[in-house]
Formats: C-alpha cells, sequence, structure tokens
C-alpha cells in the first residue's frame, strides 16, 4: 500500500529583493508502507524541504500529495496538525525535547494534544524501548546526544504514528552512539513503522532499504542497495 | 487537549526564569495591593461614615456661627473677664486662660428660644451650646477641661445616660444656678468613685458650683470616631447654658442643635428654622448670613465626596500602576514568545493546533498575573494593617476585596497576554524549527 504519494512537487521561497530560490523543481515520489528510504543529497539540495512537506509543516508548495491515498493539499491548518499528531512522528537533528522537562513529560508531549488511551502505560513502555528506564524523571537537560534523540524517537512513537520522519538524527552525535541510533529505527522499520530518513552519511543511509539521491531541487537516484 | 499537562508546562517555563518572571510581576503586585489596600481603606471609611451618621442621627439639624469676613468687632468689652478661666471667643470673653476661636459666635439665645416656638411638633429636642475651656483647681492642680453651657436635652438627644445624680432642673436653667455635670473622664480625675462626686463642690475660677451629675461613660471603641473633636468627647464639664453665658460674660451662643421628630420631619424643620434665623439676624437668604445650617445629610454628603476623591485618586493611581505592569507582562511575554520560538515550533510539529499555543501562552500570562495578584493582595493587606493603625477607619480584608483583586489580575493577564499569544500561535511551524 501506498502511504506517501508525490507527484510535480515544486518549492518556490521568495527572498527579498524579489529574489526566488527553486528548492523543490518537480518531485515525484512514491513510498510504501513498510518502506526505510534515506533521503540524500547536500546542503542546499532540497531534503528539508523535501521533509517539511511530507511531514505536513510546510503547506505553501505546488503539486499533489497524497498521505495514505488521501489528498492533504487543501487541508485546513488544525485538520494538518490531527495527521501530524497521529500519523507522523518527528525527530530532529536538534531542539528535540523540551528544556528543563522529565523525560517522561517529553514522551508525553504529543498526547497532551490530544490524549488516548493508556498515554503514560504506552510511555513508559517506549521507555523501556529506548533503553532509558532509570531515566524516566531526569530532565532533558541532563541528558547526553544520544539519549536526547533516543527520547525523541520514543516520543515520535507515542502515537503509532503510520511515518517515522527523521532529519539528521544522528548529526550532532558521535559514531558509536550513531550506530545505536540507527539500530533502534531499523528496529521500528522492522516492526512495521514506515522511515524517511535525511542524511548526508552513507554508513547512515547504508541502513535504508532505499535510497534517494536529490540534488538541486530534483531526485537524481532511486536506489535500492 | 491536557490543561493540567500545559499548566505544569507553563509553571516550569516561568519558574525557568524566577528572578525575570518577579521583576515582570512587580507592577501587578504593586497595582493589586494598591487596589486590596485602598478598596479595604474605602470600605473602612465608609463605614465610619455610615457610623458617625447614625452617631450624629439623622435627624440632627446644627445651627452654628458663621463669620463674616468684614464684620470687624467693634464694640469690644473684653476687659470683663476674670482671668480665672475662659470661654471661646465672642465680646466678653475672658482674659488669661482666654482663647479666641476661629469665628466669633454670633446666635443669641432669643434665636434658641424662637427656634423652640416654632409650631408644628417638628421637633423632639433642642439645646443650645455655649462652647469654652475652663481651668478647675483641684489639689493644687489645674486641670484643664472643655466647658459646654447647654440645657438639658443636650444629654437626651447625644444618648448621654446621667448615671450618678440627675440632669439640669428647669430651676437649674431658669434661675442660671452654678451647677454643672461631669463627663465621666473628668470625674475620674477627681475620684475613683464618680459617685461621690455628687453635691460635691468645685471652683472655677472665684466661683463655686455644686456637681449634680456624672455622664455614664462610653464604650472606647466609640472613641474611635473621627467626627470626635479634639480633646475627647469624654473630657466635657457641663453647665446649664445660661449660668455659662452669665458666669463666663458670652453674650452669644456657639450653635444650637435640634433633634427633629423623624427623618422627614428634617428639611421642613430646617427650612423654618432658617427663616426664623434669618429673620431675627435680618438677612434675605442664607449665603449672605451670619450663621450656617447643617443637617446629618450634609455632612455625610461632605463626607462622601471627599472619599470618592481619595478613592477615585487611588483608582487612579492603582489603573495606572496595573497598565505599566501589564505592559511589563506583554514585554516579557513577546520576549519569552521569541526565546522559545523553536519550542513553538516542535509543539506544532507533534500537533499542537494553533488554539493550543494560544492558551499556553495565555496561560503563562494569567499564571504570572495570578501569582503577582496573590503577593499583592498579601502585601496590600499588610499595607492596610499598617495604614489602619495610623487612621481610624476599620478597615478588613474582605473577600470582595480579594475577588475583585484576583478578577484584575486575571484580566489584565488576558489582555496582556493576547497578542504575545496570539503572536507565538501564528508563527511557521517550518520558521520556528529553523529559527536560531
Amino acid at each position: 500500500m501506498k502511504v506517501i504519494e508525490l507527484e510535480g512537487i515544486r518549492k518556490v521561497y521568495e527572498a527579498r529583493k524579489g529574489n526566488q530560490t527553486n528548492a523543490l523543481q518537480g518531485v515525484d515520489l512514491t513510498i510504501e508502507e513498510g518502506d526505510f528510504v534515506a533521503v540524500m543529497g547536500p546542503s542546499g539540495s532540497g531534503k528539508s524541504t523535501l521533509l517539511h512537506i511530507i511531514g505536513l509543516l510546510d503547506k505553501k508548495y505546488s503539486g499533489e500529495y497524497r498521505l495514505n491515498d488521501k489528498s492533504v493539499i487543501n487541508l485546513s491548518e488544525n485538520k494538518r496538525a490531527d495527521l501530524r499528531n497521529e500519523e507522523i512522528g518527528f525527530v530532529f537533528q536538534r531542539f528535540n525535547l523540551l528544556k528543563r522537562t522529565t523525560v517522561i513529560n517529553n514522551i508525553l508531549l504529543p498526547t497532551v494534544y490530544r490524549k488516548t488511551k493508556d498515554d503514560l502505560k504506552r510511555a513508559l513502555r517506549l521507555i523501556e524501548k529506548v533503553g532509558l528506564n532509570d531515566k524516566a524523571e531526569h530532565r532533558s537537560n541532563e541528558l547526553s546526544g544520544g539519549e536526547v534523540q533516543r527520547v525523541a524517537i520514543a516520543r515520535a512513537l507515542i502515537k503509532d504514528p503510520t511515518i517515522l520522519l527523521a532529519d539528521e538524527p544522528t548529526g550532532n552525535i558521535d559514531s558509536k552512539t550513531a550506530c545505536i541510533i540507527m539500530d533502534l529505527i531499523k528496529k521500528i522499520n522492522e516492526e512495521g513503522t514506515t522511515v524517511i530518513l535525511i542524511t548526508h552519511e552513507e554508513n547512515v543511509a547504508k541502513y535504508a532499504k532505499r535510497i534517494i539521491r536529490i540534488l538541486d531541487g530534483k531526485i537524481i537516484k532511486d536506489e535500492t542497495p | 487537549m491536557k490543561i493540567g499537562s500545559i499548566i505544569g508546562q507553563s509553571t516550569t517555563a516561568l519558574l525557568a526564569n524566577k528572578g525575570r518572571s518577579f521583576l515582570t510581576v512587580l507592577g501587578i503586585i504593586i497595582g493589586i495591593a494598591s487596589v486590596i489596600s485602598l478598596y479595604s481603606l474605602g470600605q473602612g471609611v465608609k463605614e465610619n461614615v455610615v457610623g458617625n451618621f447614625s452617631f450624629l442621627g439623622a435627624k440632627t439639624i446644627t445651627v452654628s456661627s458663621q463669620p463674616i469676613a468684614e464684620e470687624e468687632d467693634t464694640d469690644n468689652e473684653r476687659e470683663g473677664g476674670d482671668g480665672a478661666f475662659g470661654i471661646g471667643g465672642g465680646p466678653g470673653g475672658g482674659m488669661g486662660a482666654f482663647r479666641m476661636r476661629p469665628s466669633d459666635p454670633t446666635l443669641k439665645v432669643s434665636d434658641y428660644k424662637d427656634i423652640i416656638d416654632i409650631e408644628g411638633e417638628l421637633m423632639e429636642y433642642v439645646t443650645p451650646e455655649v462652647n469654652g475651656n475652663v481651668t478647675i483647681t483641684f489639689n493644687e492642680e489645674d486641670l484643664q477641661f472643655n466647658s459646654s453651657g447647654v440645657s438639658s436635652d443636650y444629654f437626651l438627644m447625644n444618648d448621654k445616660e446621667i448615671e450618678y445624680g440627675n440632669n439640669f432642673t428647669e430651676d437649674n436653667i431658669a434661675n442660671s444656678e452654678n451647677v454643672v455635670i461631669f463627663d465621666a473622664d473628668v470625674a475620674k480625675e477627681f475620684s475613683d468613685d464618680s459617685s461621690n462626686l455628687i453635691d460635691r463642690i468645685i471652683s472655677i475660677g472665684e466661683i463655686e458650683y455644686k456637681i449634680v451629675g456624672v455622664v455614664k461613660g462610653e464604650e472606647a471603641e466609640n472613641d474611635d470616631r473621627p467626627m470626635m473633636r479634639f480633646g475627647g468627647r469624654n473630657r466635657n464639664i457641663y453647665l446649664p447654658y445660661v449660668t455659662a453665658m452669665n458666669n463666663f460674660e458670652q453674650e452669644y451662643i456657639n450653635s444650637i442643635t435640634v433633634n427633629a421628630i423623624n427623618e422627614e420631619s428634617v428639611n421642613s424643620l430646617a427650612a423654618k428654622i432658617e427663616e426664623t434665623v434669618l429673620e431675627n439676624h435680618e438677612f434675605d437668604n442664607l449665603d449672605d448670613a451670619d450663621f450656617m445650617i447643617t443637617t446629618a445629610q450634609d455632612i455625610l454628603d461632605a463626607r462622601n465626596s471627599a472619599i470618592s476623591v481619595f478613592t477615585n485618586m487611588l483608582t487612579g493611581v492603582a489603573a495606572i500602576s496595573l497598565l505599566v505592569g501589564g505592559i511589563g507582562i506583554m514585554n516579557i511575554m513577546l520576549v519569552s514568545v521569541t526565546e522559545r520560538t523553536q519550542e513553538i515550533g516542535l509543539r506544532k510539529a507533534v500537533g499542537a493546533k494553533t488554539r493550543h499555543i494560544m492558551i499556553q501562552f495565555l496561560i503563562e500570562s494569567i499564571l504570572l498575573t495570578g501569582a503577582g495578584g496573590i503577593m499583592g493582595i498579601i502585601i496590600g493587606k499588610l499595607l492596610t494593617d499598617v495604614v489602619t493603625n495610623y487612621v481610624t477607619a476599620n478597615a478588613a480584608l474582605s473577600l470582595d476585596a480579594v475577588l475583585i483583586a484576583v478578577i484584575v489580575a486575571v484580566v489584565t493577564g488576558i489582555i496582556f497576554g493576547l497578542y504575545p499569544a496570539y503572536k507565538a500561535s501564528k508563527l511557521d511551524p517550518v520558521e520556528a524549527l529553523r529559527y536560531e
């Protein structure tokens, strides 16, 4: 089943003085359920823009986008917020957690806006899954870089989303910790969650089942290693 | 949406910058403290005025002398005084202990008699008052007291119960007898047992007087009345007005106090008194006259308008400090929105809607002003207690005042938090996440 279908996605940034930057120039992309896609490309190639569009954070673009077979082009901001909450989990490179807030409350953040049954139980299971059982009550500023990313992953999974979007999740951590994070993400993908990962590191990309290379807003290569 | 979680997170955010949060709410603290203290004091003063109103009696009409600026006292006969005691002002006043009062009396016994003769049975009690100071030598010590020359009605209209002895009799007054009645506090200076004083003789100047009565002491709390005359309401000695006028060589009466039979009769009686005294004094209207007529309502009105001026001024101060405090809140909330742009981006990414962000920032500003409100209530209460020690107002922190303060604080939080909260809620999530 197709989870994401993008057709002719174009994104133009209007800079001051009337200059325009074409961040995406007609991207067509289909991602199947349970896929693990790594999006690679140099800085400014448009990979983060693509991730923001897929994650329903950006709505100023042209083209067609169907999420779980439904067009999301004309959705209201509130509907998009609902979908972000329920269907998509985000892991960012930096500023992933609320400062001075405990690990458990950071994981529960998405449930503040839409609570579901057994939120706390789920959060505790996820803490165990990411191996931070003993740090549930620690504040986010007491954690190491790797621990922060593991909390972010647990938070991304709290609403049991269809898609996990990770924007350079290993960007700020050492290679050994990066391996732990990638193993965790791989495990999550193996359990059925579709993963889309942005990276510019080949050894991170190799965890994916499919690698898409982007340059100047266009997909230049789509390969299965 | 879990409001509890939002409040928890907001509290964490505010406590992260304790010093800044405190300085931010300082304006609110000052504003609310003023609201609390002025409201409590205002209520206290109002109750006092109402208390005075009932003390004066809504039925009371006072005719008093009003000096006329141009009219100089030409036929001065002041050498007649004997020096041992004095009666305030007026031709014929004594020397030595004699003290000038700011206004010379103009009312005469004929005015008093004519007022008594007003027809229509509108009056309950009438008394003249001839005021002065006396020195009584007792045990080789000079004791100073206020003296009032009055009629027997004086004690009835002022609820002054004669505890020992009797009120003045008609003979006492008609024959200008040398008799006195003591206030309770005066009596205490002469004897621990006031009942011993009856029929005793005291000297005022060279004249001997017989003590015929002692007024029952009033409860201490009644002494707090701001309307009370300086010198103390309980430190008077009373003489028949005729005696006072004769012995102190005073031709004039300081004031005439009349009690109407009921409140409804006050205005018609006051009009009749005005007419009578105007005719006696040969004036056409009260504005030009050398006397004035005051009813309890006049005094109450004057006091209320004075209180209104005071309250309005303090309300203005409170409003200004709340405005300044509110602007401080708005300023710090705008700073907070900028500082936490990425947090707002993250919250939107995990599913926060526009209204969720708006509510969160509104809650923060309400928490700030609410905390300021609570501190303001405490400080206002302390302030009220301190001020109450200096002015005689029974100010107390009422539930009303607390409710008003809380509402004012919350409303200030909403008003001044609205714009920053709106700004936060409208942030673009992509821009917010990218914010450096």
